[in-house]
């Protein structure tokens, strides 16, 4: 059974490859997607088998709720609202992420008493990006929809305590790996992962979402292909890894077309650059109605 | 009539247009300039929208054929030859400040070059200055003409016109 | 996880980001916001560790962890495909 579903996955993962490919043309997109979704369904059966799944009842619930929830928003959003909708579904992809860490902490402590040094490793940035990507995405969905100001929020040492927080993270995650019995401490980094994940996407302007999607998109794939290094499946890591490609290369586009760094974006830079010209003096042909259109 | 007697139109949307919700009025015009066998197109900057791409899923969705959709190195050489760039909502990706002033916060970006097609129509809501905080020069520009008001009344309003002909 | 297995995983994560960017950069812009939806449905394959924890034997805060993961991914998966499909049927060529 085993290795039928190595094979599964390994169908699945070239699937997910093709999928990709096909959304290269606008005459083979909607075929590629499909592919893509076929990979996910047979990824999802041949788990539904594994020796580890023994109750079913969970995952009837789970998979019925997070359907219609998925389902409904995926019909009522408006294309106007689609990038408030990606970067929600951004946000549940990391957050799963996150949990399955947690989830696979807990179990691993359960059953072995101990964690090695690699597993533990991956566990903390699994949790640590999948916890940023959640509450980062879901201020961006805030700043989109309009919940959460679009200006450019600035507070004094931005930058010192977001590093300083990351360090902090990256301490308590040593912590861990080295005292793998410490479960509060793993819960101390999922806390502060979450604020940086606030801390990172406040100060980016409205305007400047698309940056913002696009790497959180990027940070989703990553979460993702992290979760594969704690479970040794390799499905999971490459699929990731395209996701976290596509982020990357998204991000990079948005930038080049303000011509401006990441960096600039993250931080916050722009929207305070002055005022420029005011164009005082110069003359406007302004149309009153459009019929002075005629010549 | 300006656009009447274009060939060559080429349509900017910005995210003003998505915001008026103006993308069906702009696909109308779309198509009767098309029966008067005037030849139109779409220049999409790449951070027009809220998200990668968004501008081309939103005029899809006005049922736009994606073949009319060009993105901005694919279009821009081209500009000389067009003789209407008609911008709806969009504001800071067509200034050409961004091609010589170089002190302006947005020098160096690419932008579409509009500024070099015959006549240039622009409609806005008001002179305010886009996201990068900057009045725009090409308002100001002797082939430019203004049209101010909301996106979707101002193209229903060409299109009416254009129909009354 | 020995640190040879750890890696040929890094391996396989090296690998497969190198074919995401070959496969990426042809995708025109045209097409950005289907394959940032549909990429992003992709990232809900984390709902293969849900699953594995959702149905452990035993009822443990795994059990509980794992259920919030499944119903977070299955939303990221079902909603991702779905709007995606969406999207994909508005593109036609007239």
């Amino acid at each position: 059974m085993e290795v039928v579903s190595y094979l599964v996955y390994l169908i699945a993962s070239i699937l997910f490859i093709f999928g990709i490919k096909k959304l290269g043309s606008p005459k083979t997109a909607r075929q590629g997607n499909f592919l893509s979704a076929l990979a996910m369904f047979l990824a999802v059966v041949i788990t539904l088998f594994d020796q580890r799944v023994l109750t079913f009842e969970y995952i009837i619930i789970g998979i019925v709720v997070g359907s219609a929830i998925g389902a409904f928003m995926a019909i009522k959003v408006p294309m106007t609202g689609m990038p408030q909708m990606v970067g929600l579904l951004n946000g549940f992809g990391g957050g799963a992420s996150a949990l399955v860490a947690f989830a696979e902490y807990y179990h691993i402590l359960n059953k072995t008493n101990t964690l090695d040094i690699s597993t533990g490793v991956t566990i903390v940035l699994s949790v640590l990006i999948g916890a940023v990507t959640f509450t980062g995405s879901f201020i961006a969905f805030g700043k989109l929809q309009g919940f959460v100001t679009g200006k450019v929020v600035k507070y004094p040492l931005q930058n010192p305590i977001n590093i300083l927080l990351l360090l902090i993270v990256l301490g308590l995650g040593y912590y861990v790996v080295a005292n793998p019995t410490s479960d509060l401490i793993l819960l101390a980094v999922v806390g502060i992962s979450l604020l940086l994940g606030v801390l990172l996407v406040l100060p980016i302007g409205g305007a400047d979402m698309p940056v913002a999607v696009s790497l959180l998109n990027s940070y989703s794939g990553l979460a993702a292909s992290m979760t594969g290094f704690v479970l040794q499946n390799n499905m999971l890591i490459i699929a990731g890894a395209l996701v976290g490609a596509s982020g990357i290369i998204l991000t990079l586009i948005m930038c080049r077309g303000m011509n401006r760094s990441l960096m600039n974006v993250v931080l916050g830079g722009w929207a305070d650059a002055g005022s420029g010209g005011t164009g005082e003096g110069l003359v406007l042909k302004v149309m009153p109605n459009l019929l002075t259109l005629k010549n | 009539m300006i656009l009447d007697s274009a060939q060559s139109v080429v349509i900017v949307p910005g995210y003003g247009m998505a915001v008026a919700q103006a993308q069906h009025a702009v696909r109308d015009l779309t198509n009767i300039l098309e029966k008067k066998n005037i030849s139109v197109r779409f220049a999409i900057h790449p951070v027009a929208g809220r998200m990668p791409g968004h501008m081309n899923v939103l005029l899809a969705e006005a049922q736009v054929s994606y073949d009319k959709l060009f993105a901005l190195e694919d279009i821009n050489d081209d500009f000389p030859n067009v003789d209407v760039a008609l911008i709806i909502g969009a504001n800071d990706v067509v200034n050409p400040a961004a091609r010589h002033d170089k002190n302006s916060p947005i020098y160096g970006m690419p932008i579409l070059n509009v500024d070099y097609a015959k006549t240039v129509v622009v409609n806005k809501r008001s002179l305010n200055v886009g996201y990068a905080g900057i009045q725009n020069e090409l308002f100001f520009y002797p082939n430019t003409l203004m049209f101010f008001g909301s996106a979707k009344e101002a193209v229903n309003k060409l299109v009416n016109e254009i129909k009354e002909l | 996880m020995e640190i040879h297995e750890l890696i040929m995983l890094i391996y396989v994560f090296a690998l497969a980001v190198f074919v995401g960017f070959e496969l990426i950069t042809k995708v025109p812009p045209t097409l950005h916001t289907p394959l940032m939806s549909g990429s992003n449905a992709i990232s809900g394959i984390t709902i293969v560790g849900a699953l594995l924890s959702a149905g452990l034997e035993e009822f443990t805060i795994s059990t509980i962890l794992g259920l919030v993961a499944l119903i977070f991914a299955t939303i990221n998966v079902v909603g991702g495909y779905l709007v995606t499909d969406r999207m994909l049927k508005m593109f036609k060529k007239k």
